[in-house]
């Protein structure tokens, strides 16, 4: 399966002030293992990317690509290639509201999203830490290790 | 329950038609099967519908300033767009090129001034947790809503009937030029409603019965009773008020069911500006009065037609707010292709009404006096942080809407903000929604609240009936402090809401306005769809899923036993301008015996309403 992800920065003044960074990394799920994906990086081609974009960050930061072009913004496109499920992890820096963290998305082989956390609906990362391993099928120890938590 | 069968079927034009007739006694469960069933099919598609030109970046020239850039569509072919917003000549205006169309301009905000102060003002939503479809296209042929959707509903509308009794010529919507009738059944409107309440974490408790004319439903009075047995706490008609003129009954029987205000089309105080209803408002008023049913006015404001008009709307919903609760301005839409000269003649936006009416009324409502729609959202959000609910927030685009509050009191209009400092109230809120939100005590908070709210009023300032023991104070006590909002009802007395809201069409179409949308339709096949998508791109979305839930004319009359055409309003002039309330509601507004009554019957006719004399 291929997996597609972004990091992106985005600093617009209008219709309202946003100034948010997301790095995003993913990683795979093989023989009860998780390990980070190894991601290519290129640049965003508008007509392709577009869409792909919105479905990462339109549930999540409730963000879209039309947001971006308000302003001054920088968008990588991460590829690489994973076979059972994949955890997509975007930490974020929102310097505006002085928010910092991380949010989860789980897609399943075949690139359905199975869970995914929401900025203004998210639990205490500890819960979403469990949720994330449970359907993982790894240890909470383990997410932390990789996501670099422990 | 029709047992699984889909009565679906593909017309000469590969278009799905359900055929309705024989939905007429299926449940609730089977609409939902069905709409489950088309929805999938009716959604916009990449190549058919629409295409993506987002490479080229539209100039700017001499003498312009950019704003920002976003997405629009081509108003020739839908295409998705790359747009530029700037600024020119103290006007704000949206420019596109469509590699098929060429280039696009049109006048987006009527005052930079004002567009820079109301964008300050500027709050976004947290979205929906669950939405109707998933995300498979770019903004806006995605609607049902989407994931990327920023604003929760404020108000749903549902289109109950494209019947109309009248045939305005710039109207293309209602049936007898549609080529069908769209008029979905009880169950199916129960339905569409238990859908749109399905959002979370805040899903819509305002509703608008819409048409067509909705009034030619004579099962109208069920409607509004269902609406409020799926949870609808406000509700209100979208009407001409023409049937009701007549029927001192209909409005008694809605307001019995449960309906809170009648939104009432009224474009001018002349038959000259407002040949819709001019002569039937005065009886339509006068029996919400007997029915103790409010009515909004509903001016559509165009620059060449009626845009000398807006302050003295003003004057006669001041006259008459023992029962007018408002007037909403809509800055006109427009829909279908029109040349450049002839929309610069038609073309108002929010400012240009704004300050229209500030020199209407010599100043009395200046344009300071106005604020955006999402100014209010620090209100939402202190009270959603002291009870810890998800509250309603109207974080619709700045460039959306605006609206204030005036009173009217020996001879002089007092806004709002003569005797409340909104802007320093507003920013308090917001700070000590940010305490609560930071883990601050409650009763600290509170405190805080009970000290400092009398800073931001003078009381001596305020209209009478605010003044008197300081009842303003009370009032806002009672909210803030004690969450009692049933004395709301007390600041609403004898005031008079004044509102604005702009929709888009294709020419000022701006995404970002679309993403945050809060006024949306529930569609026949469950999508909830933001209005400047269901009415905007009429053919991706108002129009195709209706038709495919429609009756063909011939079925319907069949059904029915009456004829389309027979239902046609037919005016008798000499009667209503002879009746007294036609005088006592326009005197003092217009001079009314200056009116020829040839003058009376042209206009009427010129807007395709026929008169009779008998």
């Amino acid at each position: 399966m291929k997996v597609k992800t972004f990091s992106f920065k985005v600093d617009t003044r209008d219709p309202r002030p946003i100034r948010l960074s997301v790095s995003a990394r993913a990683f795979g799920v093989e023989a009860g293992k998780i390990r980070p994906l190894r991601l290519s990086e290129r640049e965003f081609v508008e007509d392709e990317d577009l869409l792909d974009f919105d479905m990462e960050f339109g549930d999540t930061f409730n963000i879209a690509f039309n947001d971006l072009i308000h302003g001054d913004f920088d968008v990588k496109v991460l590829e690489g290639e994973a076979k059972g499920m994949v955890l997509k992890a975007y930490t974020f820096n929102d310097s505006l509201r002085e928010r910092r963290g991380v949010l989860f998305r789980v897609v399943d082989e075949n690139g359905a999203t199975i869970y995914v956390d929401n900025v203004y609906f998210s639990e205490p990362l500890e819960k979403r830490i469990g949720k994330v391993s449970r359907i993982l099928g790894v240890t909470v120890d383990e997410v932390k290790q990789v996501l670099g938590l422990q | 329950m029709l047992k699984g069968q889909f009565y679906l079927e593909l017309n000469e034009k590969g278009e799905i038609r359900v055929d309705y007739k024989k939905y007429r006694d299926a449940t609730v469960e089977d609409f939902e099967r069905l709409a489950n069933e088309i929805r999938p099919k009716l959604m916009p598609r990449l190549g058919k519908d629409y295409n993506l030109y987002l490479k080229e970046k539209p100039p700017l020239r001499d003498g312009e300033e950019l704003i920002t850039y976003t997405l629009s569509a081509c108003p020739y072919c839908n295409s998705l767009l790359r747009a530029v917003i700037f600024k020119r000549d103290g006007k704000v205006w949206i420019r596109k090129v469509c590699p098929e169309h060429g280039e696009i301009e049109e006048l987006y905000f009527g005052d930079y001034e004002m567009y820079e102060r109301f964008r300050k003002y500027q709050h976004d939503g947290k979205g929906n947790l669950n939405t109707q479809v998933p995300l498979v296209a770019p903004c806006p042929y995605n609607c049902g809503l989407c994931p990327r959707h920023k604003s929760h509903p404020a108000l749903i509308n549902i289109v109950v009937t494209n019947r109309c009794d009248l045939s305005c010529f710039y109207c293309f919507f209602f049936a007898s030029r549609a080529g069908y009738i769209y008029e979905p059944t009880l169950e199916h409107i129960r339905y569409m409603l238990r859908q749109a309440r399905k959002l979370r974490p805040q899903p819509a408790i305002a509703l608008q019965i819409t048409g067509g004319e909705p009034t030619l439903r004579d099962d109208l009075v069920d409607i509004v009773r269902i609406a409020k047995e799926e949870g609808y706490t406000h509700v209100q008609v979208n009407t001409t008020g023409i049937k009701i003129a007549f029927d001192p009954e209909l409005p008694v029987k809605l307001r019995e069911a449960g309906t809170n205000v009648l939104y009432m089309s009224f474009d001018g105080v002349s038959p000259y500006t407002n040949p819709k209803n001019h002569w039937e408002v005065p009886y339509t008023l006068d029996n919400l009065r007997k029915a103790g049913l409010g009515a909004v006015l509903v001016p559509t404001v165009i620059k060449n037609y009626n845009l000398h008009e807006v302050g003295k709307i003003v004057l006669f919903g001041l006259k008459h707010n023992d029962i007018v609760r408002g007037v909403n301005f809509q800055p006109v839409s427009i829909t279908g292709r029109m040349p450049r000269k002839q929309r610069d003649k038609e073309r108002v936006t929010i400012p240009d009404v704004i300050m229209e009416i500030e020199r209407e009324t010599d100043g009395q409502i200046s344009r300071y006096d106005w604020y955006p729609v999402p100014s209010v959202v620090p209100i939402s959000r202190f009270i959603e942080a002291v009870t810890g609910e998800p509250k309603i927030a109207f974080t619709t685009h700045f460039a959306c809407g605006a609206a204030t509050y005036v009173w009217k009191e020996d001879g002089e209009i007092i806004p709002i903000t003569r005797f409340v400092d909104v802007d320093g109230l507003l920013k308090f809120l917001d700070e000590k929604a940010d305490e609560l939100e930071r883990g601050k005590n409650k009763y600290l908070v509170f405190l805080d609240v009970l000290v400092k709210l009398r800073k931001f009023v003078d009381a001596s300032k305020a209209p009478k009936r605010l003044r008197e023991g300081k009842r303003i104070l009370r009032l806002l006590y009672k909210v803030f402090v004690r969450h009692d909002y049933s004395s709301l009802g007390e600041f609403h007395y004898n005031s008079l809401f004044l509102g604005m809201m702009h929709f888009q069409d294709l020419y000022n179409h701006d995404v970002a306005r679309v993403m945050r949308c809060d006024i949306h339709y529930v569609m026949p096949d469950g999508r909830e769809v933001p209005f400047c998508s269901f009415n905007v791109i009429p053919d991706l979305y108002r129009d195709r899923a209706q038709k495919v839930f429609s009756y063909t004319i011939k079925e319907w009359e069949e059904m029915t036993g009456q004829k389309l055409l027979d239902l046609k309003y037919k005016r008798n002039i000499k009667k209503l301008i002879s009746g007294e309330p036609y005088r006592r509601h326009y005197e003092g507004i217009i001079d009314i015996d200056s009116i020829p009554y040839e003058d009376h019957v042209l206009a009427s006719k010129k807007f395709g309403i026929p008169v009779i004399e008998e």
